[in-house]
């Protein structure tokens, strides 16, 4: 163990002495194997001891979170019951006037006055696998709803309609009129006929569903988060470490998500000198993964922002971690391309290229990778490393903006088997993966890789047939 | 930087360039030891993959970039894939839910504001002045960039439409804006 030169002597001379140890780094070298290896049981002691050296507040949060044996299997998200098979029949139900043979569901939404915003995340609702399902299993049925309460103000009802008329099958551009004058009641402070943001409108209709509807389902508390359809689809839970920089102490919160919006990585934009100022120029190189690294790196928190250590008993600088402790069944992620400069007390956007992949794998993201990074990527028992299928997603929907921060253009992009589709207010066309890969996102919507399959494989132009025969096939479909 | 030949150094020197050796060597250890430790237990991301759609994205953006490629159909004049043709405000008519009368869908929200009392000319304190949109932007609490994600809206808006925007339809059929 003294140095290199004697650990290969010492191999040679003695029998059985082929493992030696790294003090420095605490890591096991085999000389056999002429090669660093690694042991679940020897990392388990490194790790027991670092924690030893800490405040013994820590213990019990970071034993929790380390030296419990990640068998501990992610519970299965318990999936939206997706009752395909009868949704499948609700299809075939439908108006037969199908002219062609595009996928169902498939129709454009009149602007009814600057409600681009609006009509832009409907269509990546309208086919959110799991969201999709449920309202064409028209599990949110209004007749209860109704009866529920007098309250005639119902975004799930009014969700119910949209579904219902654009799977039914005709082709002539919708206008979502009741939508937009429900959205207004229900979100007072953004109804006017002006400027609207897509992620605000977002949000609060997920709101809005919660609501009315999160009320009724969660008299089941045993449920384990709220059950409405809004937070069953897009709810996932952040992870929060907080580590007090003077003892090392850390206080670990969550918090329920339905999206994650993320800020550009400005470091990745190069300073030109121009006429004397400094200018950011676009390099081209921002990518999505690398905002979500931004959003799991450890920060450091200002001077100003000092938060209380129960170690410590006072206030002290402190270094800030997120990480992802569940992810949902739809991932919303949202770009954040406003830009505030306090210098010049005026907001611009960032209009510049980020690169979004079509497959995305969120394990590097998730709380026991960050977790686990923080200590040295030590492992415990090699079967929690198994790759776990669901935090692979696909992608189904980006939603671009192109213009400025206050007059600009809002449209869809969305993938139907394996085929993209531009989705500009009431007009549909095809489009080549290529123009979106290159198109300036704002919302980019994921769904786990499960469902997209599933998805797809099930909803693939079908003969629609007669209700009370489904299985005469009708001809004029390709 | 060159290694000072040994023979020619003083023992002083020899020892610290020794020292500088080994710290040196130490830090590429660190390094690489790390690094094995993430290869060796398949704690790496997966970099084919990752590459394959960075490459696949450059690509793209230089074929869209390209004027020679028709791309991407812009303009609202075009011809939809079911084969329809729309103008730029949508002409459907159909009833007000508020008040009964038939609206043409693309003006339906700028009536449903002065039917419904609502938006900036029945609010007393919406000015168009430049500060008051500043005031906006900047209401609500400052949100650190890793900050768990919070309902705070007002700070990351990017707006459609203008403030006195009116759909208009130029007798070159080119709509303007949204």
């Amino acid at each position: 163990m003294s140095c290199s030169d004697h650990t290969l002597l010492h191999t040679q001379s003695e029998n059985g002495h082929d493992i030696a140890v790294d003090i420095e780094r605490s890591e096991l070298y085999c000389c056999l194997c002429s090669d660093q290896v690694y042991d679940p049981d020897f990392d388990k002691v490194v790790v027991s001891k670092n924690i030893m050296d800490m405040p013994s507040k820590t213990h019990d949060s970071v034993v929790d979170d380390l030296m419990r044996r990640s068998s501990k299997r992610r519970r299965l998200n318990p999936v939206v019951d997706l009752d395909l098979k009868r949704s499948k029949l609700l299809v075939s139900m439908m108006d037969r006037r199908a002219k062609s043979c595009y996928p169902l569901g498939l129709r454009g939404l009149n602007n009814l006055g600057s409600t681009c915003f609006m009509n832009s995340v409907l269509q990546a609702l309208l086919h959110a696998p799991p969201f999709r399902n449920y309202f064409l299993s028209e599990r949110h049925d209004p007749e209860t709803c109704k009866k529920r309460s007098s309250d005639q103000l119902c975004l799930a009802c009014d969700f119910g309609v949209i579904f219902s008329a654009v799977y039914s099958g005709d082709r002539t551009p919708y206008s979502p009129a009741q939508f937009l004058y429900s959205w207004w009641q229900h979100s007072a402070n953004l109804a006017s006929y002006e400027q609207q943001d897509a992620h605000e409108f977002f949000i609060s209709v997920l709101d809005g569903i919660h609501e009315r509807e999160g009320k009724e389902r969660n008299s089941n508390k045993d449920n384990g988060g709220c059950q409405c359809i809004a937070h069953r689809v897009f709810s996932g839970m952040l992870r929060s470490d907080v580590t007090c920089t003077t003892c090392g102490f850390t206080s670990t919160t969550y918090d329920p998500c339905v999206d994650i919006s993320l800020n550009m990585d400005t470091t990745n934009f190069s300073s030109v000198n121009v006429a004397n100022k400094s200018v950011r120029e676009d390099t081209g190189r921002s990518t999505l993964l690398a905002c979500l690294d931004l959003f799991t790196r450890p920060e450091r928190l200002g001077s100003d922002q000092k938060l209380y250590c129960q170690n410590c008993q006072e206030k002290r600088d402190s270094m800030k971690q997120m990480s992802i402790k569940r992810l949902p069944l739809v991932l919303s992620l949202h770009i954040k391309r406003f830009e505030h400069s306090s210098l010049r007390r005026s907001s611009r956007k960032i209009d510049w290229y980020l690169q979004f992949p079509f497959s995305l794998d969120m394990t590097p993201y998730l709380s026991p990778s960050i977790v686990r990074n923080r200590f040295g990527n030590r492992v415990f028992g090699f079967e929690s490393d198994k790759p776990d299928i669901s935090s692979e997603f696909e992608i189904f929907a980006v939603v671009t903006h192109s213009g400025m921060l206050d007059s600009g253009h809002y449209v869809t992009y969305l993938r139907l088997q394996n085929q993209w589709y531009k989705c500009d207010d009431a007009w549909i066309t095809e489009v080549d993966e290529r123009i979106v890969r290159a198109a300036q996102c704002y919302m980019i919507f994921y769904v786990q890789k499960m469902l997209y399959c599933k998805a797809n494989e099930d909803w693939s132009c079908m003969p629609i047939s007669t209700r009370r025969d489904p299985f005469v096939p009708i001809a004029g479909c390709c | 930087m060159s290694v000072p030949n040994e023979d020619n150094m003083s023992p002083h020197m020899q020892l610290s360039s020794h020292f500088f050796g080994d710290l040196l060597d130490s830090i590429i250890v660190d390094v690489a030891s790390e690094c094995h430790r993430v290869a060796r237990l398949g704690l790496d991301r997966n970099l084919e993959e990752e590459e394959e759609e960075l490459r696949l994205s450059a690509q793209a953006r230089v074929t869209v970039a390209d004027p020679s490629n028709s791309g991407d159909t812009t303009g609202k004049y075009v011809v939809d894939i079911f084969g329809q043709t729309h103008p730029c405000v949508a002409n459907e008519v159909f009833d007000c839910m508020n008040c009964g009368r038939p609206i043409v869908a693309g003006r339906f929200a700028p009536h449903l504001e002065k039917c419904m009392g609502k938006g900036r000319k029945a609010r007393a304190k919406a000015t168009r002045s430049s500060t008051a949109t500043q005031n906006r932007y900047s209401r609500g609490s400052p949100v650190s960039a890793n900050s768990p994600h919070s309902n705070s809206t007002s700070t990351n808006r990017l707006l459609n439409g203008t403030y006195s925007h009116t759909v208009e339809e130029y007798s070159n059929g080119t709509c303007e804006g949204p």
